[in-house]
């Protein structure tokens, strides 16, 4: 859980810089209601998570589950690093 | 250089395309002002006419909410947005044609060129959407997001092929890119992958409703210099605004469209028509027949594009419609 609390952690602060939103920005919150998430926002992250969290997200991984909140994001980023790592 | 890459069959040959009909519609199918704009306009002078209008698109954000639940693909305003012009160009193939020299031909198939933005080089990207009227929405949802992730990497394809212009000295460089318009606006061309995007659609679709955009109250789409664009639909940020329903002020969220046609090929009345068609679909996406369209598309150009071509009697019936609406629930 650690490993997903300091994932989710990182993955907030760069969406709120990014996405520069004036209220606080929570794990649960939902991208795509909030209209957070647009082709830009998608870009940033692709390349972020790819660059930082050495991870490779596949075409199936840019769907709405995984996108929608921070915290799915963040249970995606584990899931590969996990997987990666075994 | 790249030129036949992506023109080359299963069997490794190569196949020369043609995106254009083979002849030109005969000049006494053109209105006469069409006729007058098409041979009488010379640069300085602007054929442009830009229509301005309002979507309300409360429907369309309730049917991406309610499509994003279940879709293998994160689907949003531009993606339905390309899909709403393919379909518009389906039931009005007046405007899926281009200007070659003094000439008119129509498209084969119904192409819709994207604009999208590298926000860490500030530059802009095209991306070809092929047969966009024959797939479904998460088809292009599919392809669109395939092109950023290859984006996100780094691999635009405006970086590419300003490697290629880098190889040459600059003047060198700049006189290739002259002599290039130069043939496609005056003679009938096959596609070259290098060069598709710009000669094989007859519309640029811009979305600028990105986070951060400001209210949009006016546009006009700059005209690219390539004569095969010869529309431009530009849809901004919507915002809460009070608009008129029964009788009743309400607030919906409403968005800002623009069509930018060219007088050599339509006319008012007919760019009226088409952005009716147009705002409608985007209004009411569930119009579209966004569950029916699969991608037979390039797995058959032939057929598609044979699909896609209009009636003999579409221009002598203005904007009649090829196209059945179905309502269907969201792919």
């Amino acid at each position: 859980m650690e490993i997903i609390d300091t994932i989710e952690h990182e993955l907030t602060g760069f969406i709120a810089k990014r996405a520069q939103v004036d209220y606080p920005l929570k794990p649960d919150t939902d991208l795509l209601e909030e209209g957070i998430l647009d082709s830009l926002m998608m870009m940033d992250l692709v390349a972020h998570l790819e660059s930082q969290h050495h991870v490779s997200l596949g075409d199936r991984d840019l769907s709405p589950r995984h996108f929608r909140t921070v915290s799915c994001l963040a249970a995606l980023v584990a899931q590969k690093q996990d997987s990666l790592n075994h | 250089m790249t030129l036949h890459r992506r023109n080359r069959n299963d069997l490794g040959e190569t196949v020369v395309k043609w995106p254009l009909e083979n002849s030109p519609i005969p000049d006494s199918e053109l209105p006469l002002y069409n006729s007058y704009y098409l041979h009488a306009c010379r640069t300085p002078e602007d054929p442009a006419m830009i229509w301005g209008t309002e979507v309300e698109v409360s429907k369309l954000q309730d049917y991406l909410r309610i499509a994003n639940r279940e879709s293998s693909f994160l689907l949003t305003t531009s993606h339905i947005l390309i899909r709403a012009v393919a379909k518009a160009l389906e039931k009005h193939p007046d405007f899926n044609q281009r200007v070659v020299g003094k000439r008119i031909y129509r498209f084969k198939a119904i192409h819709v060129l994207m604009a999208m933005q590298d926000p860490r080089e500030q530059q802009a990207e095209l991306l070809l959407v092929k047969d966009a009227n024959q797939r479904s929405l998460s088809d292009i949802a599919q392809t669109i997001w395939k092109h950023h992730q290859d984006a996100a990497r780094g691999n635009f394809t405006y970086q590419k092929e300003k490697q290629t212009f880098r190889f040459f000295p600059q003047p060198i460089g700049r006189w290739i890119l002259n002599f290039q318009q130069f043939l496609s606006n005056r003679f009938h061309l096959p596609e070259t992958s290098m060069c598709e995007r710009q000669r094989c659609s007859p519309v640029l679709v811009n979305y600028l409703g990105f986070r951060g955009a400001p209210p949009m109250k006016m546009f006009k789409a700059s005209r690219f210099p390539n004569e095969s664009l010869m529309m431009n639909i530009t849809m901004g940020p919507s915002e809460l605004r009070p608009i008129v329903q029964n009788e009743r002020v309400v607030i919906r969220p409403v968005a800002p469209l623009f069509v930018r046609a060219d007088h050599r090929t339509v006319d008012a009345y007919r760019i009226a028509q088409f952005t009716e068609t147009l705002r409608s679909y985007i209004s009411n996406p569930d119009q579209m027949d966004v569950q029916t369209g699969t991608r037979q598309a390039t797995s058959n150009t032939k057929q598609n594009r044979s699909e896609a071509k209009p009636p003999p009697d579409a221009r002598a019936a203005g904007t009649k419609s090829n196209t059945h609406h179905t309502t269907s629930s969201p792919a």
